[in-house]
């Protein structure tokens, strides 16, 4: 045996098995060491990681889903509704239901003015843009006849439901549509604004009008839902948590509706403006300017062609000419006259000036409007015959300083603070502001025109109801406010917090002074006798504004081309004792103010009267339903 | 010649109950991950277990040298299946894998893995020395070689997977000079560009997003990240049978098939699926230690190849669930749901067992 003992068998076998059982180590060893290895991973993600993966994985299951606040409506003072909001509904397609989509969009375009292939098109193009559990709308706003076709053939709609959305109604349409004002989405400028702390892209907000002015307390506070959804973002379960929405507050404004319809009713077609306020508390009863617009062209979103129609139009409908417009005041400026002369001292009541039909004053003949003239006036026949004469020589003795002072103590030159929209300041002229504006310096003969309202003199209508409801007052200014001001004590006596005034009262003597001439105006041969209401003391002032020479020497205004004709004012306040309403009418091209605004003015009085006096009390206006109107019909 | 060796072995009862046990939690996150999806699924996986335990009897009865006599026969059997499935297969997501028997539907490819390492088994154990020639090795790249190609065609990439580390395995553990697998392993590396085109653009793009999940969220990778977070937000104790969000609502891909161990990691967390790696861990050494106790070549490399297979199965489809590795259509081995794969892995343990049990020392 001298083979080497490598070479036996057995040592053979004896170092293969050894190698074998080296390589199935190895291999075992791969095992464990992954398997381990897998071990030691899955404690780094589910022990050291958790938390992270838990908040992805909580993120994947909560989605929050916006519960819009439906917004406030908005209510006149007795609670009638000036602005609701209504049920609006769309036909919608699910995409995860849906089956048959060519029998579906055949179906759909019989009620929905499409043909099958523009309804196509318009899928695609929408779904592009949603996710998939998100259904894709067809068609916005549609009427009840198309919802009743589609209900009526659900069972071959498959995936087709029906939306319901509130959207804003505006009971009136063009009624007030600057008093009332619209809504539109806010805009992307909006929303950066940070006005605006949970605003989101499609939300609503005021644009203009009331809608502006409640804006935050119409809008209500968003709410939210937290729902379980699945990979494709199905709604699958309902989490606890989630805050319901806060509805908008239903808002009770100054408005007196019944006064507002017969103020835009009798305006007809004329273009002008209006305001009717009370005179004790400043609360706007009614208020419109004209031409105007349906408010409820702005809820379908913003329209391209109807927005450049509006806007391109020469009547200017957008332009609220209460505030936002100045006129000459005419001859209704002749109570800023009367006050700034009674409280100068310069004349009594019965001081009189000899009106001969015209005067020279600096070299040049001014003209009354009469033009055989008044004879001798006092301060009353003036007024009530609405002399210029008179007011020349009276402007003569004061001195543009003093009217310009009595005048801004009056309210006029600033603005009022409305509150809905801008407001012009108007102009009141002086020395100063000709050199600074035009550099050159007061000529006495510029006060003459302005004596009885014309030249460089403009106010707008708010700033005259205002300055009425300061003469049917003691002379201070209210402010005026669209919010209804409630008192536990009654109109009679309101606390002077509700009701802030600005200025000096006046003289009793000189407010009495003015006021008995108003109301001569009225109720005497006076120039606004179509205003007389019975029962009702009404004061006034007429007032025409020349809008070009022509009109000098024109005995009916009816031969005037309408755009030619003077612009007509009627000013005043109601009643002569206590008055309670104070109020302006303006009429662009209205001819003379008696003929045709003082009219308007006695509509809306008499609209007043008959409810504050021949019922016994005002109608407490029962709350309305209004809030969220969708809510019962949400179930459909 | 069986007759000659009474069974001396010991039952592996650890082996038996480690598989046990993942067949029941496999069949208990069944039940959970189709909660709200009726439960067809778990009946039918019900019937299926009923199914391997009658293979598993039979598979353990007879000895295993009767099973490796009739080993090429079973291969070529299968090798039919894997074609009459390219003619007549049920497509299901782009591939042809299915055969249907009326309401029975089964996956050629599952049984093609078992047959394949049975052959190669006797094939090796038959072989003489412990040098590896490059006949015999050309031997084990046909056997391996023809249901990989068959596979390939249907096309189902994934399912080849298994088929490389099993003949790995047993070319390694034939002898195969650390020289030349130090070369293998070279080359291999050296044909990754080589093999990256002959890839679908799908399966490039599986890769890429796994490299970079970042690259598509909501597509392929978006799978990868919602296993991920299943996993992770699983947390210690998992958020409870039936409990856990990524799973019921959906964002698991299969969760019920290949994604079955999210659900474990997130339903019963760290525990959980620590337990569920152990239990395998049991497996697979069990697997090893009936090789080594094996009383000839053919045991051995009976243990190795079912190991190797399962293993590398498990190791897959874990990886994908952690992360680690793109996405590959690969079922986890005992707990996935799918009839073929459950009869055939226990079918596969019941070989170990029927070794284990014929050995010559305990």
């Amino acid at each position: 045996m001298t083979q080497d003992f490598r070479h036996t068998k057995d040592y053979q076998e004896y170092t293969e098995e050894q190698t074998l059982s080296t390589r199935i180590t190895l291999l075992s060893g791969i095992f464990a060491f992954v398997l381990g290895g897998y071990i030691l991973c899955l404690w780094y993600l589910q022990v050291i990681e958790t938390d992270r993966y838990r908040t992805m994985a909580e993120d994947n299951r909560v989605r929050y889903v916006d519960l819009p606040a439906p917004r406030g409506a908005i209510l006149d003072r007795n609670g009638q509704v000036i602005v609701r909001n209504r049920l609006a509904f769309s036909i919608m397609v699910d995409r995860e239901k849906a089956t048959d989509y060519r029998k579906t969009f055949s179906i759909l375009s019989k009620c929905l003015g499409h043909t099958p292939e523009e309804l196509a098109a318009l899928y695609h193009r929408e779904s592009g843009r949603r996710f998939r559990y998100e259904p894709v709308v067809l068609a916005e706003d549609v009427d009840l006849g198309t919802v009743a076709f589609v209900e009526a053939r659900r069972s071959e709609l498959q995936g087709v439901s029906i939306g319901v959305d509130d959207k804003r109604f505006y009971e009136g349409g063009a009624t007030g549509a600057h008093l009332v004002g619209y809504v539109g989405e806010m805009s992307t400028a909006d929303l950066a604004s940070g006005r605006f702390a949970d605003a989101r892209q499609g939300d609503v907000i005021g644009r203009a009008g009331l809608e502006k002015y409640f804006d935050s307390e119409l809008r209500g506070r968003r709410g939210y839902r937290e729902v379980v959804v699945n990979s494709v973002g199905r709604e699958v379960g309902e989490v606890a948590g989630g805050v319901p929405p806060v509805p908008g507050a239903n808002i009770r404004s100054s408005i007196d509706l019944d006064m507002q319809r017969q103020l835009d009713r009798s305006f007809a077609t004329h273009a002008g403006a209006a305001v009717f306020l009370d005179a004790r508390t400043g609360e706007v009863l009614a208020l419109t300017s004209r031409p105007g617009f349906d408010s409820n062209l702005f809820v379908k979103g913003f329209n391209r062609t109807v927005w450049r129609t509006l806007v391109g139009d020469p009547g200017h409908p957008l332009q609220n000419r209460v505030t936002q417009s100045a006129y000459s005041p005419g001859s209704t400026f002749k109570m800023v006259m009367a006050a700034a002369a009674l409280d100068a001292g310069i004349i009594n009541e019965s001081t009189t000036f000899f009106c001969p039909g015209q005067a020279e004053f600096y070299g040049r003949v001014f003209a009354c409007h009469e033009k055989a003239g008044h004879g001798n006036v006092t301060l009353r026949d003036a007024l009530i015959k609405s002399c210029d004469v008179y007011f020349y020589n009276v402007g003569k003795k004061l001195g543009i300083e003093r009217i310009g002072a009595m005048a801004r103590r009056l309210g006029l030159g600033s603005p009022t603070g409305l509150g809905i929209g801008t407001e012009e300041a108007g102009l009141v002229p002086d020395d100063a502001w000709k050199r600074r504006v035009q550099h050159d310096r007061w000529y006495p003969s510029e006060t003459i025109s302005v004596s009885i309202g014309q030249g460089p003199i403009l106010v707008t209508p708010i700033q005259q109801a205002v300055l009425e409801a300061a003469l049917a007052g003691d002379g201070r200014l209210i402010s005026p406010t669209l919010r209804r001001i409630e008192s536990a004590h009654g109109m009679s006596d309101l606390p002077a917090s509700l009701v802030p005034k600005r200025g000096d009262p006046l003289e009793p003597r000189i407010l009495t002074a003015i006021r008995r001439a108003m109301w001569g105006v009225v109720h005497e041969a006076g120039t606004g006798t179509r205003a007389r209401i019975p029962g009702f003391d009404i004061c006034g002032k007429t007032g025409t504004v020349q809008v070009v020479a022509a009109s000098v020497g024109v005995k009916n205004e009816l031969e005037l081309a309408p755009e030619q004709r003077d612009h007509a004012w009627f000013v005043g306040f109601a009643p002569l004792d206590n008055p309670e309403v104070a109020f302006a009418v303006f009429v662009e091209h209205g001819g003379h103010g008696g003929d045709v605004a003082a009219p308007i003015a006695k509509d809306v009085l008499q609209t007043y009267y008959d409810k504050s006096r021949k019922v016994p009390a005002l109608p407490q206006g029962k709350e309305v339903a209004v809030g969220p109107a969708s809510a019962a019909a949400r179930a459909f | 010649m069986v007759l000659q060796a009474p069974p001396r072995g010991r039952f592996d009862w650890a082996l038996l109950g480690a598989m046990t046990a993942l067949v029941t939690l496999g069949l208990v996150m069944l039940h959970s991950a189709t909660l709200y999806e009726g439960h067809e699924p778990f009946r039918k996986q019900l019937y299926s277990c009923a199914a391997a335990l009658v293979v598993l009897i039979v598979v353990v009865a007879i000895p295993y040298h009767f099973w490796a006599n009739l080993a090429l026969p079973i291969w070529l059997g299968s090798l039919v299946l894997l074609c009459i499935v390219l003619v007549a297969g049920t497509e299901v997501r782009g591939s042809n894998s299915w055969l249907s028997f009326g309401p029975v539907r089964f996956q050629p490819a599952e049984a093609a893995k078992f047959t394949t390492a049975l052959l190669l088994s006797g094939f090796a154990a038959s072989r003489q020395g412990f040098v590896l020639t490059f006949r015999t090795l050309a031997g084990m790249c046909l056997i391996v070689g023809a249901p990989v190609a068959l596979i390939l065609l249907q096309p189902d990439l994934g399912s080849t997977l298994p088929f490389f580390p099993l003949l790995a395995a047993v070319v390694f553990l034939s002898g195969l000079r650390w020289k030349v697998v130090v070369a293998v392993i070279l080359l291999g590396i050296l044909a990754i560009p080589v093999f990256w085109s002959v890839l679908k653009p799908y399966q490039r793009e599986r890769v890429m997003t796994f490299i970079n999940p970042g690259l598509d969220p909501k597509g392929i990778g978006w799978q990868v990240l919602q296993s991920r977070i299943a996993v992770g937000s699983g947390g210690l104790l998992g958020k409870g049978l039936g409990g856990g969000s990524q799973a019921q609502l959906n964002f698991l891909p299969d969760r019920h098939t290949d994604f079955i161990f999210s659900v474990v990691a997130e339903e019963i967390g760290f525990a959980g699926a620590a337990s569920a790696l152990l239990l395998y861990g049991i497996l697979l050494y069990g697997c090893v230690a009936s090789a080594r106790a094996a009383r000839d070549r053919l045991g051995l490399f009976v243990c190795i190849t079912v190991a190797t297979l399962l293993g590398s199965q498990i190791i897959i489809n874990i990886g994908v669930i952690l992360g680690l590795m793109p996405t590959a259509g690969i079922p986890l081995p005992l707990m996935s749901y799918g009839g073929s794969s459950l009869v055939t892995s226990v079918g596969a343990l019941g070989l170990v067992l029927n070794v284990r049990m014929r050995c010559l020392v305990n």
